[in-house]
């Protein structure tokens, strides 16, 4: 449903899960050393960074705003906040590349939300991208991408897709109960129940691949 | 918001799926409450890696564009919001060149 494919716990152990993405790029490693460059201000390490996750950043955006200037405007955004404001990664906590597609996530629903309730001013889209998140600091991630994968794919149909439209599709919980005929209350409930679920399932398969 | 209220609206919450209103209050209420913030922390995990498969290769010259407002944009400006410290906005104009 997510446009990923189907993924079992045998594939994974097949191929040894996500494990080995820990030693190459993109890894905690690779990011702790990027981000102790960036807390240097080394430019450089901010493009690197972007070589390594801006199609990320920039894919997140383009599929959430739906076109290629407002993704553009919303990449340099994230970006920028990662360069001004490198403490709030906690590479300890956390991995860049979550990371930074929850930035990117969050900044093109506010900007869809915004267009959509008033004419978009130039100035007044400037002004919503130049508020800071403070919310961020308290992500963690620990988990692997084929954990998450693997925990989605398992969640009932229903919380998938309010899921899959929030995110993907950027709509509200409001507007999903409309486009789906059903109260908002069941709406919050599938989104907070099938991410508890990812979460709960991912965490587990993750300990059972440690052990 | 009430705990009531605020916890039922964390699902939302994590897909960035409610207003700006109803956001501000979600976090205002789990800033001071640390049964929402663990809650939060978990599902916020979990949300953050839907879109890490939704890749795009963007134009070349954005990196560049990038790069030269890092390098330009000029140190203290200060964000006026009341309590917020010294973190500063960031600016993305015209960026195409």
């Amino acid at each position: 449903v997510f446009g990923w494919p189907a993924y079992t716990r045998r594939e994974s152990a097949k191929t040894g899960g996500d494990r080995g993405h820990r030693q190459v790029p993109g890894s905690s490693g690779e990011d702790r050393r990027l981000h102790e460059r960036l807390r240097a201000r080394e430019l450089a390490a901010l493009g690197e960074v972007y070589d390594l996750y801006g199609s990320v950043v920039y894919g997140v955006a383009l599929k959430v705003a739906g076109d290629r200037s407002a993704a553009e405007v919303l990449t340099c955004a994230v970006f920028l906040d990662l360069w001004h404001h490198s403490e709030r990664f906690d590479p300890a906590r956390s991995q860049l590349r979550p990371w930074l597609a929850m930035l990117a996530h969050r900044r093109a629903a506010e900007s869809i939300r915004l267009r959509a309730s008033t004419p978009p001013p130039r100035q007044q889209l400037m002004a919503d991208l130049d508020r800071v998140i403070d919310m961020d600091e308290i992500l963690q991630s620990t988990l692997r991408t084929e954990e998450v994968r693997a925990a989605l794919a398992a969640l009932p149909e229903d919380e998938r897709t309010a899921i899959r439209l929030a995110y993907f599709a950027g709509r509200t919980y409001r507007q999903l109960a409309a486009d789906l005929d059903v109260p908002e209350d069941t709406i919050k409930v599938r989104m907070r129940a099938g991410l508890r679920q990812v979460a709960a399932s991912a965490h587990a398969e993750a300990a059972e691949e440690g052990s | 918001v009430d705990h009531k209220s605020a916890s039922e609206l964390l699902g939302p919450y994590a897909l960035d799926a409610c207003d700006q209103a109803e956001t501000a209050a979600i976090e205002a209420h789990v800033s001071g409450c640390a049964a929402c913030q663990r809650e939060v922390a978990e599902i916020k995990e979990a949300s953050s890696w839907l879109g890490v498969f939704e890749t795009a290769i963007p134009a070349e010259w954005l990196r560049a564009a990038i790069l030269r407002e890092a390098a330009t944009d000029e140190p203290g400006r200060v964000d006026r919001r009341a309590g917020v410290g010294d973190r500063r906005g960031s600016r993305a104009g015209d960026l195409r060149p």
